[in-house]
Order: structure tokens, then sequence, then C-alpha cells
């Protein structure tokens, strides 16, 4: 649960949001991940099996083709038909980034077909997978920017106003509907949202970036360059003002918001190692006094061993904090992760584990809402384990394990088996079993208001069990798909429950279950060599309910507010050899609690390269509606439209 | 289709940008003997990357030609608009490149270095396939080159 000002389970606090950072799994992650696009994952790192079929490679543009990471052996951008990964992932490049001329982490989130994502005010998102969107009820999406995880463990949950990234530095953003406890631990629980940025080596010169709107104004200006003879650096810094959302009548509602941030990455090798460092720092201050600002530095080694063997160890120190008057809400984390790769006959074997630290402070002096302690510390240890068994040349299963011990709330395990089949040379099925928690916040098991909320010290954590298939396969030459089905069976979800069981005080309790099931596809269809339509579809049916003799006064806010589907198709054209035009269109049925009306939203992009430094390009989102709300409760802060003209200019 | 199943993925990657190129480049109008002209793609020494370019270019068209995808020996690239010196060793290369220079000739390398590069010259950077471009010698050959491109390419 998300605490404002005032914790929004008893009520409604300032519009801000307290947001922080959580520092968890390894860049290593990364990795696994991209390993598990290729099926298995000592095939990662050889560039030498499996290759995408050159009609795949024909239907992407030249910019995606340079962008193709060689290692990974698959194609990083849809349509996917060859790519082996038993799990519904899909992959944002920086290419459609740019194209759809979002200029922010979250607003490219919503490029991704198996995410919910919806702006709550001018500095606020909240974002999920396969339901329980909502700002008090999304804390089951695990999300890593460069391996450091951004999930706030005091509050439970994602504050996309502190994770921010230049978005030119962005490589790829890997988005993984649906658990991914065996690798990612706690907390990635519908899904798994990996951020990579580029490396040092591809961000080489300079770049001036600006975009200037109606609503938003940004600029970035970045600079790299070489490191001796096999290393490269880069500095960047990034400012953004973000303009207001209005009311239903159009009238502003005072909450612009602005900020700065500023950082650095150096990659470099030597013989069979590779190193990088990096960090960041940031500042946002708020209108109503106080800010959001933190850092974090972060180190990686890897050293290839043999051909399939690798070893890789990762660091990093991440303090956030939000300080408002009269509360201040911290969060401090040092990790240490390492994991070893190798193969032995028909196994592909990743293992590995890590120790973090983590420190909160929560304080409040605005009123009664306290933890037991202002500042705690939290030590948490994992294992974890993967084997990928070859039991033929089109099958292979995937058996893994998490084993993670907190300090705060004991010990989970998070075991999966996943199966996938190359039935032909153009149909992949896979299919899935999971199990995945998400663990108990400070805020979960401490929050108290005398007389109104009891603490709840034996809160237990939320559990899911996923059953999942899925295809990927090419349709026709010039056509390709991806369709997944989840079934997921949830346990002891987050109520506010009467705690003598019919008169206040509450007591946050375990009293949800039930289970959710859907739908997520998304197509890829080359209509000519310039031409390439989009489509995406995401359906679910939830039928979460209260176990018997239980009550909830937040009338099941912890089930999330979610759209029964989602629908979206994007245009993109090549205009003659400097031009690229965008559009793409969003369906989004009603919300039902608190009720919101369905929308679409149109949104679009021309871009312009003038000479080879320099990029014009003209932009519009929301275009539909002078503005429209898509989440909160009554009375929502509504979306504007926007227009932006913005250039990039590399020296 | 075994030429595909022997194509290592970098491999897949140039042919695959290979063709692109022409949607880039301008040639002169007399190196097209009609409008109807298909645009001849020229590879030297490998056949398993021929193929797989026949088949990524099948059917594509770029300002209304089609394309001719072709195996040559070093001796016939001059009739050529894209020819892809591929199997070569550098003293050949550079013998080739030198003669055509001057030409309406697109001529790709393959991570050569020096004079043997040609107009355009692949390299394998950050693990990814990335080229570079020889605006003053595409120029000297009567080619333009987009901006887009360019500004794709990475610095010689």
């Amino acid at each position: 649960m998300k605490v404002t000002g005032t914790p929004r389970v008893c009520g409604r606090g300032p519009t801000y949001s307290n947001r922080h950072v959580r520092a968890r799994t390894s860049a290593a992650r990364a990795a696994i991940v991209c390993a598990l696009i290729a099926g298995t994952l000592t095939i990662a790192r050889s560039a030498v099996a499996a290759a995408p079929s050159i009609e795949d490679l024909s239907r992407l543009s030249i910019e995606e083709l340079s962008a193709i990471d060689l290692q990974v052996t698959s194609v990083s951008r849809r349509p996917e038909p060859l790519s082996k990964a038993p799990a519904a992932i899909y992959v944002i490049t920086q290419d459609d980034i740019r194209r759809a001329g979002v200029t922010s982490l979250t607003e490219a989130l919503r490029l991704a077909p198996n995410l919910e994502v919806a702006q709550l005010n001018a500095s606020t998102y909240t974002v999920s997978a396969r339901g329980f969107n909502r700002f008090e009820a999304a804390n089951k999406l695990q999300v890593l920017i460069d391996g450091r995880t951004v999930y706030n463990p005091l509050h439970a949950g994602v504050f996309w106003d502190v994770a921010n990234v230049m978005v030119e530095d962005i490589d790829r953003i890997e988005v993984i509907s649906g658990p991914g406890g065996a690798l990612w631990g706690t907390n990635a629980v519908n899904g798994v949202i990996n951020v990579v940025t580029k490396g040092a080596e591809a961000t080489r010169g300079g770049l001036a970036s600006a975009q200037i709107g109606n609503v938003n104004r940004n600029g970035a200006l970045r600079y790299g360059g070489a490191l001796g003879s096999n290393g490269a650096y880069r500095v960047y810094g990034m400012t953004f003002a973000d303009g207001h959302t209005v009311n239903a009548n159009g009238t502003s509602l005072g909450d612009d918001w602005y900020g700065s941030q500023g950082g650095f990455r150096t990659d470099w090798k030597t013989d069979g190692n590779a190193f990088t460092v990096q960090g960041d720092v940031f500042n946002n201050p708020f209108h109503t006094g106080g800010q959001a600002r933190g850092g974090n530095a972060l180190a990686r080694w890897t050293h290839t061993l043999g051909a399939a063997s690798s070893v890789e160890v990762q660091t990093y120190y991440d303090k956030t904090e939000r300080v408002t008057p009269g509360v201040v809400d911290a969060v401090e984390t040092g990790d240490l992760q390492a994991q070893h790769t190798f193969a032995t006959g028909a196994h592909k074997v990743v293992w590995g584990g890590g120790y973090r630290v983590q420190t909160d402070r929560f304080s409040n002096t605005l009123n009664g809402f306290a933890l037991n302690k202002e500042r705690d510390t939290t030590y948490i240890g994992n294992v974890f384990a993967q084997d990928t068994i070859a039991l033929d040349s089109d099958l292979a299963l995937t058996l893994g394990t998490k084993l993670e011990h907190s300090t705060f709330s004991g010990t989970e395990y998070m075991p999966e088996a996943r199966l996938g089949w190359s039935v032909t040379d153009d149909d992949f099925l896979w299919g899935a079993v999971s199990r995945a928690v998400r663990t108990p916040s400070r805020i979960d098991r401490e929050l108290q208001f005398p007389g109104l909320l009891l603490p709840a010290p034996s809160f237990d954590s939320e559990k899911l069990i996923a059953y999942e298939i899925g295809h990927r396969g090419r349709l026709s030459p010039r056509a390709s798909g991806t369709l997944a089905l989840y079934y997921h069976d949830y346990d002891d979800l987050r109520t506010t429950s009467l705690a003598n069981g019919s008169t206040f005080p509450v007591q946050l309790q375990n009293g949800m279950e039930g289970s959710t099931y859907g739908l997520e596809a998304w197509g890829d269809y080359a209509l000519t060599s310039w031409w390439r339509l989009s489509p995406g579809l995401n359906v679910i049916k939830k039928h979460l309910h209260l176990k018997p003799g239980q009550t909830d006064t937040s009338n099941r806010q912890a089930a999330g507010n979610d759209p029964e589907y989602q629908a979206s198709l994007r245009s993109s054209m090549d205009l003659g050899r400097d031009v690229e035009f965008d559009i793409g269109i969003r369906a989004v049925d009603q919300l039902s609690n608190p009720s919101i009306p369905s929308y679409y939203s149109l949104d679009t992009r021309v871009g312009w390269t003038v000479t080879p430094g320099v990029e014009l390009s003209l932009a519009g989102f929301n275009l539909l509606d002078s503005h429209h709300p898509e989440t909160g409760p009554a009375p929502q802060a509504e979306i504007r439209r926007t227009v932006y003209v913005g250039t990039r200019w590399r020296f | 289709m075994p030429a595909a199943a022997q194509l290592s993925l970098p491999e897949a990657v140039k042919a695959a940008q290979l063709y692109k190129f022409a949607s880039f480049v301008g040639w002169p109008d007399d190196a097209f003997p009609s409008p109807t002209t298909p645009l001849q793609v020229c590879v030297v020494g490998n056949p398993t990357v021929t193929a797989a370019v026949a088949r990524a270019a099948e059917g594509q068209t770029v300002n209304g030609r089609s394309f001719a995808v072709r195996d040559v020996p070093a001796s016939e690239t001059d009739t050529c608009h894209i020819a892809y010196l591929s199997g070569m060793s550098g003293a050949d290369r550079a013998e080739v490149v030198t003669r055509l220079s001057g030409r309406p000739v697109l001529t790709v390398t393959d991570d050569a270095h020096g004079s043997s590069r040609g107009v355009v010259n692949f390299r394998v950077l950050d693990n990814r396939v990335r080229f570079e471009i020889d605006n003053a010698a595409a120029a000297h050959n009567g080619l333009t080159v987009s901006s887009r491109l360019l500004a794709l390419a990475v610095p010689r």
C-alpha cells in the first residue's frame, strides 16, 4: 500500500505521492531474460545458433537492424516468430520509443500491449500487468533499471516519478507479463519490466535533445567518448517540466512539477572481462514544499570462463528520499549479487545468489499515522537456480526456483516450470506453471492510527499460482503474431478489515482471494516495405472475492481498477528517405471501482532527419479529447491533449 | 532451406541491410537504361549471402524498381548498382574499390580498413552490425546518400 501524507486506506491525502526506490536484483537478470528470449541460456552467449530468418529481418527498418544485439540471437523487436522464450514477453525498442515520440519512461511503457498504464495526475502514474492497476494496489510488478530495482519496499510498489531515464539512452525495455519469481524474486508477481540502457560505446559523441509543448518541456544533454583503448564513457544531464492536469471543467489543478537528473556510465573490456560502472543523481522539487531526491551507483563485472560459461558479479547502492513539510520518507539500499552460467550435456544452468541490506525511514508529524519504529533495517538473502534441459531438438524444459529470506517477512520460495516447443520453423508453443509472492511491507504490518487502524504484525504475503500457455508464430510471409492465455489463482490478497468483525478500528488482513484469467495478443503486419501495422489486444476477467466471514472497508481496493479490455493499433510509415510518420490509437475500456469512462487516445509523431546531425519532430498525444481521466478516486485529475515540437542534435 | 540454415546472424543482418541501402541512396539517371530496369545487387564470393539477399528483397521495390540479386565475379561488378565485396582478400578488394571509383556503384565491404573500404563498410561494434559511410567517395561515384542513413552510420 502506498502512503501519501495521509494513507489512502483511510482517506484522501495531498495529490503528490510518496515514492521510493529500493534496489533489488542484479543486472545479470537482464542477461537471463535476454537468454530467455533465445530460449536457452548459453546460446545467448554464442552467435551461431537459431538465427532468425532472413524474412523476419527484412521486415525490420534499417535502424532496427542496426540495433540487433548479436549476443542475444533474437530479433529484439517484434515480430519474433523464432524467439524461443517460454514466456509472454514484449520488447519495446529504442526505435519504437523514438518513433512514438515519447519523452518519459512511463509514456514509453504505454507501447507494450501487455501493460496497463494509467496517469493519475501530473507526476503520478500507475502501471501493472494482468490486473491490480490502481495507485494503492499496483504492487505486483517488479521493475529494474540496468539491474537496479526501483520497487519501493516500504510502500510496496513503484513510484514512477523517481524512476526516470533519459529516453535516448534506452536500448530496450523488456516487458514480461506473468510471474518471474524464480529469477527476479519476490514481488515479480504479475510481471517484470527490465529497462536496459545502451552501453557507453554506443553513445559516443554529443547529443542535445529538446521538446517544447503546451504541457511538457524537456531538455537533455549527453556526451560520450573513449576511455583508453578499450572502453567508453558518457555523462548526461536532463531536466523536465511537466504541466498540470485539469478537473472535469478544464480548470488547472496546479499540480505542475519539474525535476532534473544527471549521471554517467562507463564500460570497458579486457581479455575475457567486461566492467560497467554507472550512477545517477536526481532532484524533483514539489510546489508545496520539499522534494524527492536521490542517487545511486552500480558496478558490474562479467568474466567469461569458457565458450558457454561465465560469472557475473554486481553491486549497487541506492538512496531515495521524499521530504515534505511534516513527512520524511526514505529508503537506502546496498545490494550484492553473483551468478554463474554454464552448460553440460543437454543442460544449460544458471545459478547464484545475493544479499541486500535495506534501511527505511518513515516519519510523520502531520497526523496520527505512524509505524512501530521510525527507522528500520532489513536484511534479505536469496539463492536461485534455473536449468534449461533440451529434451529433444525442438523441446526444452526449464525448471527454476528462488529461495529468499528476509529478516522482516521470513522465507519465500518461488518455483517455476516452463516448456517450449518449436512445432515448426514458423510456430512456437510454450506453457508454464509458476508460483510468485508479494511480500508484506513495513507499512502493511506496522501502519497504525490510534483508534482507527491497528498494526497487522501477522499480515502475510500475497500469493499467486499462475498457469500460462502461449503461441508465437509467423502467420504469413508478411505477418507474425503472439498470443498468451493465462489463469491466475490468488490467495491472501490484502483487505482493510474490521478488526473485531463489525466495528472500527480496521486492520490490514489477507482477506481476499480468487482468480483472474485473460488473453494478451499482438502482431505485426508489413503492408509494404515502408508501412507496417501493429495491433495489440489485452482482455482480462477478474473473479476476486472476500474469504468467508471477511470484511473490507476499502471495497476491494487491493483488487485494482482495471479495464476489461485494451486495444491498440500502431501504424509506422517511412515517407521518402528522411521522414518517419507514426500514428497510434488506443482504446481503453471503462473502469468500475471507482467508475471512469472508457476512452480512445490518438497519438502521432512526424520525424524529419534534416541533416545527418539534426532531427526535427512534431508530436501530439491524446488528440481526440481536450482532457480525459484515466484513474484515481473522484474527482479525477484529467490528462490534457498534448502537442510538442522537438529536436535532436548530434555533434 | 539449407542456405538460410547456414547463415549466421551477423551475415543475415548484413544481408537484410544490404538491399535496404537502396532506399536511402540516389543513383544518377544514366545508371539505369530505363525506368523499369531492376536495381542490380551483386555479391562477390558468398553464395549463401546472395541467396539470403535474394529472399529478403523478393517482391520489394524501390522507386518502382524491383531488385535483381546475383553472384558475380569481381571483374563483373561494373554493371552493378550495389556491389557487396564479401568473400575477397584485402588486396583484391582495394583493387575493385579503386577500379569502381567514379562509377555509379555503391561498393559495400565487410570490416575492411584503409583504402580497401567501399563507400559503405560494415563493422560489428558493441555486438551490433553497424556501417561506416564515405560520403565523399559516394559523391565521387555520383551517388547521393540520404541524411537518415548518414545519421545512422558510425564515424570512420
